[in-house]
């Protein structure tokens, strides 16, 4: 006695053409169950993080920064996936020279961020649902500096410098739609959000260099510096929505809008309203090309 | 490298494909099938499939004989599945060496009787799935056939395997089917049948089968199995396999 276990393909799957061959649907059936998708995402990302930890600058309304994303997606049965992907955001850089107050402020936000899940689809119609959850590794640089370059006192110079580093594991939940915009339309509209949560450690490390007037009318330098390693809970949120078409020879290309929002949750940080503050959120805009085969 | 090799020694008594019906899987043949000695390939029909959206009896069936290509096989069927490797053997007789139903009837004699025999049953649970609301819950059987005294296992067990269904499948397939059914002559069977049967079948009474049975042109032979409800195939599988394997002994000399 010998079982073999098969799944027998035939149909025509959601989406496709009523009238298209037997042996064409096979095909097509076959693919839709057992299929690699590889998409590629790129934008630009801007933020007022600058402005929520400094305060207004002149000519300094956003940051901007570089977004990207590789994901690899590979099919498994019965509507089941999994998903590899990393995606790098930088919220930007801010190196801005003040001349009128005579300083420099320099910040920055970038993540990055490997995603790994399990995924099960759902099809009904023009519907495509995808829900996910799995594992995430999140890696944050967050950088503060100050610069008055004539006191306080009039005429010393002061600096304050603070960086810190993250990087946190966790877990995380994703659910993706997309609405297919009539039965033969190559146009959908696409929808998505996931959250994460991630424990990790904070690296943070502080440098401070003024002067300072003492009792006897000289003027002293003080530096200072400091570093703490503490434990830090992130959340990561996004949402995106946009358009995708289907450009043939199983390949689409998106382009839309997403919002990320970091939250942190500092246990016991001495830098913590410094550095972290409650949360930095960002938006991007983006295109992106999926090949599927 | 089992299934392989298992196909070189068993490929003398030739193969035997199994079809589950609805609710179902190919799992539900797994204690009929150990005991042949036999290559035994069991099929997840396409209804379980979640990326179909439309299933006509032709698809299927050609799709079968798309996998058995040009060997020549005995087709084992339940319910749906015994309809679909029912019109295998008609559309394709040079693949099928025998077919054997289990619990139902060949469909064309079922439908040419059921004004006669005033059968409601599976006829009544066709006629509503094939006019059923995809976007709606999959009705239950229970509510065509009160008289079924099913195990509570074999309840649950269907019950879970229904939600495996996909609705647009199935129903697109009963309506192909209750668009027309392509009208069938038994003097074109040229395998031999075996039909078996639970006497207490609510869906597919016996009654349904006599015709073929009687039919002198038929080469068919017909197992019942006492106290057995529609899935034989799940509460008597040791009977349902001895019957089969005494049906493909004859049949391969």
């Amino acid at each position: 006695m010998t079982i073999r276990n098969h799944k027998l393909r035939a149909g025509i799957a959601f989406g496709a053409a009523v009238a298209t061959p037997l042996a064409t649907v096979q095909a097509q059936t076959q693919n839709s169950e057992d299929y690699t998708v590889i998409r590629t995402e790129g934008g630009m990302s801007e933020s007022k993080f600058t402005q929520a930890k400094i305060g207004d600058l002149e000519d300094n309304e956003y940051s901007q920064g570089l977004y990207g994303s590789v994901e690899i997606l590979r099919s498994v049965n019965n509507g089941w996936d999994w998903s590899v992907s990393a995606t790098s955001q930088d919220l930007g850089s801010v190196n801005n020279f003040d001349n009128s107050e005579g300083g420099n402020v320099n910040t920055g936000f970038s993540s990055k961020s490997i995603d790994f899940d399990i995924g099960k689809n759902f099809q009904r119609n023009y519907v495509d649902l995808r829900l996910s959850a799995g594992l995430t590794a999140l890696q944050l640089e967050e950088q503060k500096g100050l610069s008055a370059f004539f006191g306080p006192p009039d005429g010393y110079p002061f600096t304050s410098d603070v960086s810190s580093k993250y990087l946190g594991f966790g877990g995380r939940l994703g659910i993706d739609g997309k609405l297919q915009l009539g039965e033969n339309s190559p146009l959908s509209i696409f929808a998505g959000a996931s959250t994460s949560i991630t424990h990790g450690q904070h690296d943070m490390r502080k440098g401070l260099s003024f002067y300072e007037e003492s009792e006897q009318d000289s003027i002293d330098r003080f530096e200072l510096s400091q570093a703490m390693t503490t434990s830090d809970k992130v959340n990561h949120t996004s949402a995106n929505i946009g358009l995708e078409v289907e450009a043939g020879n199983n390949t689409t290309f998106r382009i839309g809008v997403r919002h990320d929002k970091y939250s942190f949750e500092d246990t016991d940080s001495l830098f913590g309203d410094i550095i972290s503050g409650d949360s930095i959120s960002g938006n991007t805009g983006y295109v992106g090309v999926a090949i599927r085969f | 490298m089992p299934a392989q090799s298992g196909y070189e020694v068993y490929n003398e008594h030739s193969r035997v494909i199994f079809l589950h019906g609805y609710p179902g899987q190919s799992s539900d043949f797994t204690h009929i099938a150990k005991p042949l000695d036999y290559l035994c390939d069991l099929y997840d029909m396409p209804w379980l499939d979640p990326l179909v959206g439309k299933l006509s009896l032709d698809m299927v069936v050609a799709a079968i004989a798309e996998e058995i290509k040009n060997d020549y096989v005995h087709v084992v069927g339940h319910d749906l599945g015994a309809v679909v490797g029912y019109y295998l053997g008609h559309k394709y007789p040079q693949f099928v060496k025998s077919l054997t139903m289990i619990a139902t009837p060949p469909l064309d004699v079922y439908q040419d009787n059921l004004l006669v025999l005033k059968a409601g049953g599976y006829f009544d649970y066709m006629r509503t799935l094939a006019n059923h609301d995809p976007q709606l819950p999959l009705p239950s059987l229970e509510q065509f056939a009160h008289l079924e005294k099913t195990d509570p296992k074999i309840k649950t067990y269907l019950s879970n395997n229904k939600r495996l269904t996909n609705p647009f499948a199935i129903l697109s397939m009963y309506n192909s089917m209750w668009q027309g059914i392509p009208p069938l002559s038994s003097k074109k069977m040229a395998f031999p049948m075996l039909f078996i049967h639970g006497e207490d079948d609510p869906y597919l009474p016996k009654k349904l089968l006599i015709p073929l049975i009687d039919d002198e042109n038929v080469n068919c032979r017909y197992h019942s199995i006492a106290k057995a409800g529609h899935w034989v195939h799940l509460t008597h599988p040791n009977e349902c396999s001895g019957a089969i394997q005494d049906f493909f002994k004859d049949t391969d000399g």
